[in-house]
């Protein structure tokens, strides 16, 4: 289980992530939404440990990451954001340079690596350099490495961008038999069709806090609201899209 | 709307000013500064070199005038010409080399440029004007000095206002030329290799020919024998050097336009201007051609050349080795990633090949001076040649270990380090052990075993032998010195450009080098008459070596995490000296 509580974290003085507290639990898939800028990708970023946190904990299994953040990093398995890889190695050579980083066993690595670029329909484009991937292919490495050792939880950050049709079911299958086989997994997205239909759970951020923490049916219920988006437009959004859109309209058309 | 003719000489400019911004874009010149500061900076640094050899040329003009024959200050005066040619010959090769991936739009460039409306013509036109411009300024600041002075000196038997100023004009047309003529040659060049090879193949390739042609200018410049003298142009020996080396055609040109009669100076002046033709053809033939081309292409690649075929089993020399070298996987992993960086990442290579570049620099020019310096023939030429046989390797893996260690703070995508991030605790050691590794590998066992074979086959074995090990022991020393306070991943780190101030250091760098290399060598010489004082020698850089590698486990340990973001000086250094009595 993964326990944030009252996450704080300030750039320069600007607050991005505001007394976040929510727990994720094994064998779950949490959805953690937001609009652009409402502080996801910090606190992804500080749950896996790229940044410091100003002030809260963040708590798994009970003990506070900080306090053994090698162990901590060992059992996690993490999908950034944007697809940023090496582009001089191929995709087998990054996914054997993650491999080796986390000590795998060297006899069963190429293996592994093999059977998961096989699975992703990467196998063609093994020795071709990153360099020439598109964006879908980087994603789909980014999810190898990011499974390549079998971590107890996993942290997604927008997992489906520029994946195809296929891929796309392929993960959002994937994530739930993660789930079930007992990981945590926290899946921070914009596409809410998908996080509607992967995750037991939601967390909506808006300008660096918690506006809702609670499960899908739960939020339906209790908002009286048919759709996720619909939850989603009534928290966060402050202003009338189609309004919006005829303003930006007009402002190009000047 | 704006006019077509109007919006295109806008965005002309707009180009210009972007292209000229990123030539001079570099670590030597401060990248804080705005278009004009940057040029400023690099004209100065050029200038300086310019104020350095009218120091060096001009003061003996004031003696020689009086106290030599016509035909003595000829041979001085010859000398001085093609000397302030072949220089400036020589910066502009360094420099159009330098630029080398620069001469056509990279592939930002492109896909930015390629979907908006300017055309091909404009951004070829912006392109080459951007490259006369940053050439034509290096070109008039590295004469800039000379140009005022040289020009009255250099000339004997001048006389009178018309003179002066013939000879005036006739240097900066010479070196014009001569400057356009290295330029186009290398343009010439990468439009021939463009046509002739195939995509794929010369993205691969590209790099290897930057590297050649850089090591020829650098090999030309210091090993051409110093014939620009009458009674060498004289001798039928000597011929084929004069047809050969282009210095010598444009000299033999400078000559001709101040006056001289001399038939054999006539041909060399009508090889110069053919080669400036011909160059010119080739290079409009080849490089105008390949533009349109070579954006079209450009957009499909990437900087980084195109990977080689591994086996099924993935295993390449350099994984071989790495998997020798490293027990654990973290280590192997950063081994095999280092290697694969510096073979695949033009930039490193370029890094790599220019402080290489610059080692050979000064190893050449202490092998001309033992070659062709007639005090060195005069008087302990023997001594010199054993000194220089000592301090070329020593010079070699200076520039080789400084090279490497300066390329590995170049990150190569640095938002991927996120990798790193995530599993550094997995094997901090094994990091910095791989780095350890690699700069023995890289720097320190090539040297030695390119040395020590050579030395072998020239010197006593006892001699070879011991020399072999005294240049490994202070290639461990200097592997150490290089590490101190490095606790990064290679190509992982953030890089701020500047920080450095490499305008200052690298002056000292340099100084001290020199020194440190003469001390070294000195103190070398002088236990190679002695079995037991070698041993000694070789004992204390042994226990040197040992000092610095504990001294830098010490450091390191204090170091809370390896470093992937480098921070910028504060504007306020505090001195830390509050509270204390």
């Amino acid at each position: 289980m993964l326990e944030v509580c009252a996450l704080t974290k300030r750039y320069s003085g600007i607050l991005a992530v505001d007394h976040v507290s929510f727990t994720a639990l094994a064998g779950e898939v949490t959805g953690y939404l937001g609009p652009n800028g409402s502080g996801k990708s910090t606190t992804v970023k500080t749950i896996t440990g790229l940044l410091d946190p100003t002030a809260g904990e963040i708590l798994y299994r009970g003990r506070r990451i900080r306090d053994n953040l090698a162990d901590f990093k060992r059992i996690l398995g993490y999908v950034p954001e944007e697809p940023y890889l090496y582009p001089h190695l191929t995709g087998a050579e990054y996914l054997e340079l993650a491999g080796e980083l986390r000590d795998l066993p060297a006899a069963t690595l190429p293996g592994k690596i093999g059977a998961l670029l096989e699975l992703f329909s990467l196998a063609g484009d093994r020795h071709a350099p990153i360099s020439s991937y598109s964006k879908g292919m980087r994603q789909k490495i980014l999810i190898c490495a990011a499974i390549l050792h079998d971590p107890e939880l996993i942290v997604l950050d927008e997992p489906f961008s520029g994946l195809d049709v296929h891929a796309g079911l392929v993960l959002r299958s994937l994530i739930r038999s993660l789930a079930a086989s007992g990981k945590t997994v926290l899946f921070s997205s914009h596409v809410l069709e998908v996080v509607e239909k992967v995750c037991h759970r939601v967390v909506i951020l808006h300008k660096g806090r918690v506006v809702a923490n609670d499960s899908i049916d739960r939020l339906r219920d209790l908002m009286a609201l048919p759709t996720l988006e619909d939850i989603f437009s009534q928290l966060v959004t402050d202003r009338d899209p189609d309004a919006t859109a005829r303003q930006i309209a007009e402002v190009v058309r000047q | 709307m704006t006019a077509a003719p109007s919006r295109e000489r806008r965005q002309f400019r707009a180009l210009v000013r972007l292209f000229a911004y990123r030539f001079f874009d570099t670590d030597i010149v401060s990248v804080r500064g705005d278009l004009s500061s940057l040029l400023s900076q690099f004209a100065a640094l050029l200038a300086a070199l310019s104020l350095v050899l009218v120091l060096i040329t001009g003061p003996k003009y004031a003696g020689l005038y009086q106290h030599l024959t016509a035909g003595q200050l000829h041979g001085a005066a010859w000398a001085d010409q093609e000397f302030l040619i072949s220089t400036s010959m020589a910066i502009v090769g360094v420099f159009t080399l330098l630029l080398w991936d620069a001469l056509f739009p990279d592939r930002r460039d492109c896909m930015i440029l390629g979907a908006m409306p300017v055309r091909v013509p404009v951004v070829f036109g912006a392109k080459l004007a951007a490259l006369g411009a940053a050439l034509g300024l290096a070109v008039l600041a590295v004469n800039a000095f000379t140009g005022l002075a040289c020009p009255f000196l250099i000339v004997p038997g001048a006389s009178g206002a018309i003179d002066a100023v013939r000879d005036f004009g006739v240097f900066w047309l010479v070196i014009l030329l001569a400057s356009v003529f290295v330029f186009l040659l290398l343009l010439a060049a990468q439009g021939v290799a463009l046509h002739l090879l195939p995509h794929a193949l010369y993205m691969r390739w590209s790099s290897l020919i930057q590297t050649a042609a850089f090591f020829a200018v650098l090999t030309l410049y210091f090993l051409t024998p110093p014939l620009a003298h009458p009674q060498a142009l004289a001798a039928p020996e000597n011929r084929l050097w004069y047809a050969l080396v282009p210095s010598y055609w444009f000299f033999g040109l400078f000559e001709v336009l101040t006056g001289s009669t001399n038939a054999a100076l006539d041909a060399l002046a009508w090889r110069a201007l053919a080669g400036v033709a011909v160059a010119a053809m080739v290079a409009a033939a080849t490089y105008a051609l390949a533009y349109a081309r070579q954006m079209r292409r450009t957009v499909e690649q990437s900087g980084i050349a195109p990977g080689f075929s591994f086996s099924s089993r993935g295993m390449t020399p350099w994984t071989a080795i790495a998997r020798a070298l490293a027990r654990r996987a973290p280590e192997r992993a950063i081994l095999v990633f280092i290697g694969r960086t510096l073979a695949r990442s033009r930039q490193h290579r370029l890094l790599l090949a220019i402080y290489t570049g610059m080692g050979l620099a000064y190893v050449f020019s202490q092998v001309a001076y033992v070659l062709y310096h007639s005090k060195a023939a005069a008087y302990g030429a023997a001594e010199g040649r054993v000194q220089t046989a000592l301090g070329i390797p020593l010079i070699l893996l200076f520039f080789l270990i400084v090279g490497l260690r300066v390329s590995f703070s170049i990150p190569i995508e640095v938002r991927a380090n996120w990798l790193f991030r995530l599993t550094d605790p997995n094997g901090r050691g094994a990091y910095l052990g791989a780095t350890r590794k690699t700069l023995l590998l890289f720097a320190v066992a090539p040297v030695v075993a390119i040395a020590a074979p050579i030395y072998w086959a020239v010197w006593p074995w006892p001699r070879a032998l011991g020399h072999a090990a005294f240049l490994t022991a202070l290639g461990l020393l200097m592997i150490e010195l290089a590490l101190t306070g490095f606790a990064k991943v290679p190509f992982t780190c953030s890089y701020l450009p500047g920080k450095a101030n490499l305008k200052i250091m690298f002056g000292v760098y340099w100084g001290l080098l020199i020194i440190v290399s003469e001390l070294v060598t000195d103190v070398e010489q002088a236990g190679l008459r002695s079995p037991a004082n070698y041993a000694r020698l070789i004992g204390v850089t042994l226990l040197a070596w040992l000092i610095a590698a504990g001294r830098g486990r010490w450091a390191r340990a204090r170091v809370p995490a390896l470093s992937f973001e480098e921070h910028p000086e504060p504007a306020v250094v505090v001195l830390g000296l509050a509270g204390r009595g």
